[in-house]
C-alpha cells in the first residue's frame, strides 16, 4: 500500500510541476506579437488525430554576418578546420528575434536571456525566445559560421476554430497572436484564418 | 520460495520422472513398487501445493498456454496503450481545458488503483501486468498531452518520471517486462540529462554514445545486487548499453567525447568492442547467463558486419564483399561450435 502511495504521489508531483510551470509562465507577459503564414504554419489534424497545431520555426542560416568566426569562438565553439569541429553539438540559449519582419530574423544570441533583455529592451520590436546555436560550414573555402534555430513548442488551435478547406499543397492563411511568458514559453491567444 | 523457484522445482520433477521411466525401460534401474509409489505420492503432493500456492504449470501443455498468456498480456497492453492515445486524440479538443487536465491526471491514477486491485485477486499477475502497462501508457500520454496542451518545452524530466513509475511497478509486483521498460528509460534518461544540464541540445544525446556507458556500467555493477529473477534483465540492458555504445563509436568515431580524431577514436573503440564482445560472451558462458550470451553474440555479429562494410565496401567488388561476409559467418559458426564443445559435459 505504501508503494501505491508513492506511485500516486509521483503522478501528482509530475503533473503539479507541469501545471505550476505553465501557471508561472503565464503570470507574466514578456512580449506579445502577431504571426502569419509567413513565419508559422498550420498542421491540420486528420481522421485519427483531429487536433490542429500551429508550428512556428524561425531559423537563420548564412543570412547575417554577425554570427562570424569570432562570435562563434566567444560562444565556446571550436572554429578550427577539423573533424571534431564539424561535429559539435548545438548549444541551448536565447535569441533576440526582430518581430514584424518577414521571417522574423534572429539578430543576437546569448546563453542567458537577461543579457538580451538589456540589449533589446523594446518589446514592440524584439522578443527573446529560447534558441539553439550550431556551427555550420560553408561549402567551398573553409568558413565557419553559426546557425540559429528558434522554434516554439507546437500550440494546439482551439477545436471550434473553423479553418477553410484548403486545396492540396495550399497553405492555410491566418493571423495569430502569441504571448511569451516568464519562462519564455509561448501560448496562443488568438487565431483567425483568412 | 517464489513462483520462479516453484516452477523450476516442478520442471525438475517432470524431467526426473521422464528420465526414471527411460532408465526403467532400458533396464538400468528397477525401483520396488512401494518406493516408486511413495516417490510418486510425494511429488504429486509437492506439485499440488505449488499449483495451489504459486499457480505453476505442471504439464508441458500448461506451460505453453502460460507463454501464450504472457504474449497476449504484452500485446494487449500495447493495443490498450495505442487505443488510449488515439481515444484521447479523437475526443480531446471538444472538452474544456479543466476537464482535459482532470482526465489526463485521473487516467494513470485509475490504472494504478486497478493494478493494485487485480494484484490482490490473482497469483499469476497477468492482468496486473497488463494494467501496469496501461497505467504507464496513461502516464506517458498524460505528460505528453499536458505539454502539448500548455505548449511546454519538453525536458528529460518526463522520461525520469516514466522510468520511476515502471521501476516502482516492477519491484512492487515483481514484473520483468516493466523492469525492462524502466531500465531502458533510465538508461536513456542519463545521457539526455547530462546534455541538458551541460546546456547542449539534449535530443542529440545519441550522437555522443559514450554517455550511454555511464548507465551501462552502473547497471552492470548493480546487477550483482539483484534477485535471481531480475538479474538477467539488468544484465541484458547493461550489456546492450555498453556494447551498443562501444560499437557505435567503433563505426562512427565522430561521436567521441575524447580529445582525439575520428580515425583514432574508431581504432580505439574497434579494439574495445572486440574485447568487450569477447569478454561478455566468455563471462556469459562461464556463469550460464543465457541473455548475455545471446546479446553478446548478436552485438559481435553486428560489429563484425559493420566494420567489414566500413573497411571493404568501397574497396572490393560487391560479390567479393558478400563472399567475405559468408566466410565470416562460417568462421563464427566454427568459433561458436568450439565454445559449445568446450562447455559440453564430459562423461566421467
Amino acid at each position: 500500500m505504501k508503494l501505491v502511495g508513492i506511485l500516486i504521489a509521483l503522478v501528482l508531483v509530475a503533473n503539479g510541476a507541469a501545471l505550476m510551470g505553465a501557471w508561472r509562465n503565464r503570470s507574466v507577459v514578456r512580449s506579445e506579437f502577431t504571426v502569419t503564414e509567413e513565419q508559422c504554419s498550420v498542421q491540420m489534424g486528420e481522421r485519427n488525430r483531429p487536433t490542429t497545431y500551429l508550428h512556428c520555426l524561425f531559423s537563420q542560416r548564412w543570412t547575417d554576418v554577425w554570427l562570424n568566426e569570432r562570435r562563434m569562438r566567444e560562444f565556446g565553439f571550436d572554429t578550427g578546420d577539423s573533424d571534431r569541429a564539424a561535429h559539435q553539438l548545438p548549444r541551448r540559449g536565447f535569441a533576440a528575434i526582430r518581430i514584424g519582419e518577414p521571417g522574423a530574423p534572429a539578430v543576437d544570441f546569448a546563453f542567458d536571456a537577461g543579457t538580451l533583455q538589456e540589449r533589446f529592451p523594446d518589446r514592440q520590436t524584439h522578443t527573446i525566445l529560447p534558441a539553439e546555436l550550431s556551427a555550420t560550414y560553408a561549402t567551398g573555402p573553409f568558413q565557419p559560421r553559426g546557425a540559429i534555430l528558434v522554434f516554439l513548442p507546437a500550440m494546439a488551435i482551439p477545436h471550434g476554430q473553423a479553418i477553410p478547406e484548403q486545396q492540396p499543397g495550399q497553405r492555410v492563411r491566418f493571423t495569430a497572436k502569441i504571448r511569451i511568458g516568464r519562462n519564455y514559453e509561448p501560448w496562443l491567444v488568438e487565431f483567425h484564418p483568412r | 520460495m517464489d513462483r520462479k523457484a516453484a516452477q523450476e522445482r516442478v520442471d525438475r520433477i517432470a524431467a526426473f520422472r521422464a528420465e526414471l521411466s527411460a532408465l526403467e525401460a532400458a533396464g538400468a534401474i528397477e525401483l520396488p513398487d512401494e518406493q516408486r509409489e511413495s516417490l510418486r505420492n510425494y511429488h504429486d503432493s509437492l506439485m499440488a501445493g505449488f499449483q495451489r500456492d504459486f499457480d505453476v504449470d505442471t504439464t508441458a501443455g500448461a506451460e505453453k498456454l502460460s507463454l501464450a498468456m504472457r504474449i497476449a498480456s504484452a500485446l494487449g497492453g500495447l493495443a490498450f496503450c495505442l487505443a488510449l492515445d488515439l481515444f484521447v486524440e479523437q475526443f480531446w479538443g471538444r472538452l474544456p481545458l479543466a476537464a482535459q487536465i482532470v482526465l489526463l491526471v485521473a487516467a494513470p491514477l485509475a490504472g494504478i488503483a486497478l493494478a493494485e486491485f487485480a494484484s490482490r485477486r490473482e497469483r499469476t499477475l497477468y492482468f496486473t501486468s497488463l494494467l501496469c502497462l496501461i497505467a504507464l501508457a496513461a502516464f506517458m500520454v498524460d505528460l505528453t498531452k499536458l505539454a502539448e496542451l500548455l505548449a511546454l518545452r519538453p525536458t528529460p524530466g518526463a522520461i525520469f518520471a516514466w522510468a520511476a513509475m515502471a521501476l516502482l511497478f516492477a519491484y512492487h509486483y515483481r514484473l520483468r517486462l516493466q523492469l525492462l521498460i524502466g531500465l531502458v528509460l533510465a538508461a536513456t534518461f542519463v545521457p539526455l540529462c547530462i546534455l541538458y544540464v551541460a546546456g547542449f541540445r539534449w535530443e542529440s544525446a545519441f550522437v555522443r554514445p559514450e554517455l550511454l556507458l555511464i548507465p551501462g556500467a552502473a547497471m552492470a555493477w548493480l546487477t550483482t545486487r539483484q534477485a535471481a529473477d531480475f538479474a538477467p534483465v539488468w544484465r541484458a540492458v547493461a550489456t546492450a548499453a555498453v556494447l551498443g555504445s562501444l560499437i557505435s563509436l567503433a563505426v562512427w568515431g565522430y561521436g567521441t567525447l575524447l580529445p582525439i580524431g575520428k580515425a583514432s577514436a574508431e581504432g580505439i573503440y574497434t579494439l574495445l568492442s572486440f574485447a568487450s564482445c569477447g569478454g561478455a560472451i566468455a563471462a556469459a558462458i562461464r556463469f550460464h547467463w543465457t541473455e548475455t550470451t545471446i546479446l553478446g553474440s548478436v552485438f559481435f555479429v553486428i560489429f563484425l558486419l559493420s566494420k567489414t562494410y566500413q573497411w571493404l565496401w568501397d574497396v572490393v567488388p560487391a560479390y567479393f564483399f558478400f563472399t567475405i561476409i559468408g566466410l565470416i559467418s562460417l568462421g563464427l559458426i566454427a568459433a561458436f561450435r568450439r565454445l559449445r564443445e568446450a562447455n559440453r559435459v564430459r562423461p566421467a
